[in-house]
């Protein structure tokens, strides 16, 4: 009880400047309450919408975005960056139909990820005698999103390659989340398709959700569907955090598997 | 990253077991039966009992935790051609019961075979009930993944009321490794042996590398379980790896084939243990009676933890309350001891004896 009470504490005090931040200034607030109205082009990036030009966004456990220019954001995961260096590119394609049109490329070489995890001892998730090759994967996605009054609703479609140069033992990560986003590594392809939804519920509380879809022909378990949903809490183009949950239902060389998993994202504009 | 706090965060927030590593401390057995039953007449007078630890059917292969290689995993065809020659000395002895320790349902070290299933659908027996002693999704050590390794007991014979009864885990553990840690327990059960009636058949695996005491109160708590039935009138053949040595074993420790430097991976110094298995020859029979042990100990040794050498220590038994067959114990050691090489199939090899049918 006592170690759910401080992980209580430290989520209140993360929360806390950005409450406080709201409240400072009436004015502030008046101008971020506009923004929230129109909140497009903040916290958008599981859309086709692109950060406004000069606006940078990061997050927990999300990419750190740049609007590179009205047709370009560039993205980053700054923390797996160095284990696992990798950029992300979206390209906006203008509107069709009332759709934005965008894509979605994606460049990520986890060799050195995977080579520290292939270790003896504790940490160790891949078996230290098992060779990991070099693999490059590639990602890249269509996405179009429609304005449905106030909410967004996106759909995506994508497929995900990872050659792989060098003798290769690797072995996979039979985890849910991890394993579909793996499988091309050992396959030839895995395709992906995602519906997405967000908008506002009242005031600055909001919500996301979406499903997504794998599938990894030629790959144990061939398959995986994720469903995520959380509450919103955007105080300002400058601070939202998110609580919510994913579920997972996936194939894995053993069986098939059903999971649940809370989630938390905080995440800054500036 | 997002799977990493997520699952952190599930553990601290709802206290729950998102690993799915842990048990209650009495729950259900898991029960199997063969894809094809085999009509089996009733017993003769006696039933063949049979213990073995089978090492996952990692036959000599040396893995990273006997300190003798680095190996984690297997493939299913080293599994599949493993696991034929374990059945190849099961069908060869034809035990009516068997007693097993070691052996996965789910786990990535043996390539996801489920070697209760593959063994029943293998050899001349039916049914079995399994009960895990190391349970996890993923275990994030030495690459070992998802594991699921436990005791089994297999019989010609229905068996039912099968239970895995929880033992206390090494004390000096923190938390968070006794959470992936092996979770020993008891694995009870009743078979219905035609013309006879119920029996008793109780499997148990005790620590290997505890130094706190932990073996010897896990010692204790079997035999507990074992008085506890036999002061209810029933009848039982017990056994498993004890992991401890016999009463009167001249060597009790620096055997050749211990190569281990790691603290968590000492078990081979048995110099205070002397007596804990003294109650159990008290007070029941064993399958190798403790006077021919300790005439000569040697052919009665049941593990070496590496190929090259041979058999150096007993660790395996079988007890019971009722009767055994006199001069029916015997240590497969090897052709001349059982008729088949058992060194390359396991780091144990496997004991048997006759169980007497008759009225207590």
């Amino acid at each position: 009880m006592s170690t759910r009470w401080m992980w209580m504490c430290g989520l209140a005090m993360l929360l806390m400047p950005a409450l406080a931040s709201a409240q400072e200034d009436a004015s502030a607030e008046v101008e971020a309450s506009a923004e929230v109205e129109a909140p497009e082009r903040a916290f958008v990036g599981d859309t086709a919408l692109l950060s406004e030009v000069g606006r940078w966004e990061v997050g927990l456990s999300g990419p750190l975005r740049y609007g590179l220019s009205v047709e370009l954001e560039l993205a980053v995961h700054p923390l797996l960056f160095f284990v696992a260096p990798n950029a992300q590119l979206k390209v906006a394609h203008g509107q069709r139909g009332g759709w934005h049109v965008a894509s979605k490329h994606q460049l990520t070489y986890p060799t050195p990820l995977l080579r520290l995890l292939a270790r003896e001892g504790i940490g160790g998730i891949l078996p230290s005698d098992r060779a990991v090759p070099h693999i490059v994967s590639l990602q890249s996605e269509l996405l179009v999103t429609r304005e449905v009054g106030a909410h967004l609703l996106s759909l995506g479609l994508g497929v995900q390659v990872a050659p792989r140069v060098g003798e290769s033992q690797l072995v996979s990560i039979d985890l849910p989340f991890v394993y579909p986003r793996t499988a091309a590594m050992f396959g030839w392809a895995t395709g992906i398709a995602s519906v997405h939804m967000q908008g506002p519920i009242a005031g600055t509380f909001g919500y996301e959700a979406d499903v997504r879809a794998f599938t990894y022909p030629g790959v144990d378990g061939a398959f995986a569907v994720e469903q995520g949903a959380a509450l919103r809490l955007t105080t300002s183009p400058r601070f939202m955090a998110q609580l919510g949950y994913r579920l997972s239902y996936a194939g894995y060389p053993f069986d098939t598997m059903f999971n649940i998993v809370p989630t938390l994202e905080l995440a800054w504009g500036f | 990253m997002r799977v990493v706090l997520t699952q952190a965060l599930a553990t601290a927030l709802w206290g729950c077991d998102p690993f799915n590593a842990t048990f209650d401390e009495v729950e259900d057995a898991q029960y199997y039966e063969a894809q094809e039953l085999i009509a089996t007449e009733p017993p003769s007078g006696e039933l063949v009992v049979m213990d073995w630890n089978i090492k996952f059917g990692g036959a000599r292969i040396d893995f990273w935790f006997d300190c003798h290689g680095d190996r984690v995993l297997m493939e299913e065809d080293e599994v599949v051609e493993n696991l034929e020659g374990l059945a190849s000395k099961i069908r060869q002895v034809d035990p009516d019961v068997l007693l097993m320790q070691e052996i996965d349902v789910d786990s990535k070290r043996v390539a996801y075979v489920d070697q209760v299933q593959w063994l029943l659908d293998n050899t001349e027996l039916n049914y079995a009930v399994f009960a895990s002693q190391w349970r996890a999704h993923h275990v994030p050590t030495d690459g070992i993944g998802r594991v699921n390794m436990g005791n089994a007991i297999l019989s010609k014979y229905p068996i039912r009321d099968a239970q895995r009864i929880a033992m206390p885990q090494i004390s000096t553990n923190d938390a968070l490794t006794n959470y992936f840690y092996l979770k020993r327990h008891i694995l009870t059960s009743i078979v219905e042996v035609p013309e006879y009636g119920d029996l008793h058949v109780l499997n148990v695996h005790t620590d290997a590398f505890a130094q706190d005491g932990t073996k010897e109160l896990q010692i204790d708590l079997f035999k507990d379980e074992l008085d506890r039935i036999d002061r209810a009138g029933g009848v039982f053949v017990a056994g498993g790896d004890l992991n401890t040595l016999p009463p009167g074993s001249v060597q009790q420790n620096a055997f050749p084939d211990s190569v281990c430097e790691s603290e968590d991976f000492q078990a081979d110094d048995f110099r205070a243990e002397e007596d804990a298995l003294s109650a159990y020859y008290e007070d029941y029979t064993p399958a190798i009676p403790l006077e021919d042990y300790q005439a000569d100990n040697a052919p009665y040794f049941t593990h070496s933890t590496q190929g090259g050498t041979f058999w150096n220590r007993k660790l395996d038994y079988l007890f019971t309350n009722g009767t055994f067959v006199p001069g029916s114990g015997l240590t497969h050691q090897d052709a001349s001891s059982g008729g088949m090489e058992t060194m390359p199939l396991s780091d144990h090899a496997p004991i048997t004896v006759r169980f007497a049918l008759e009225e207590r």
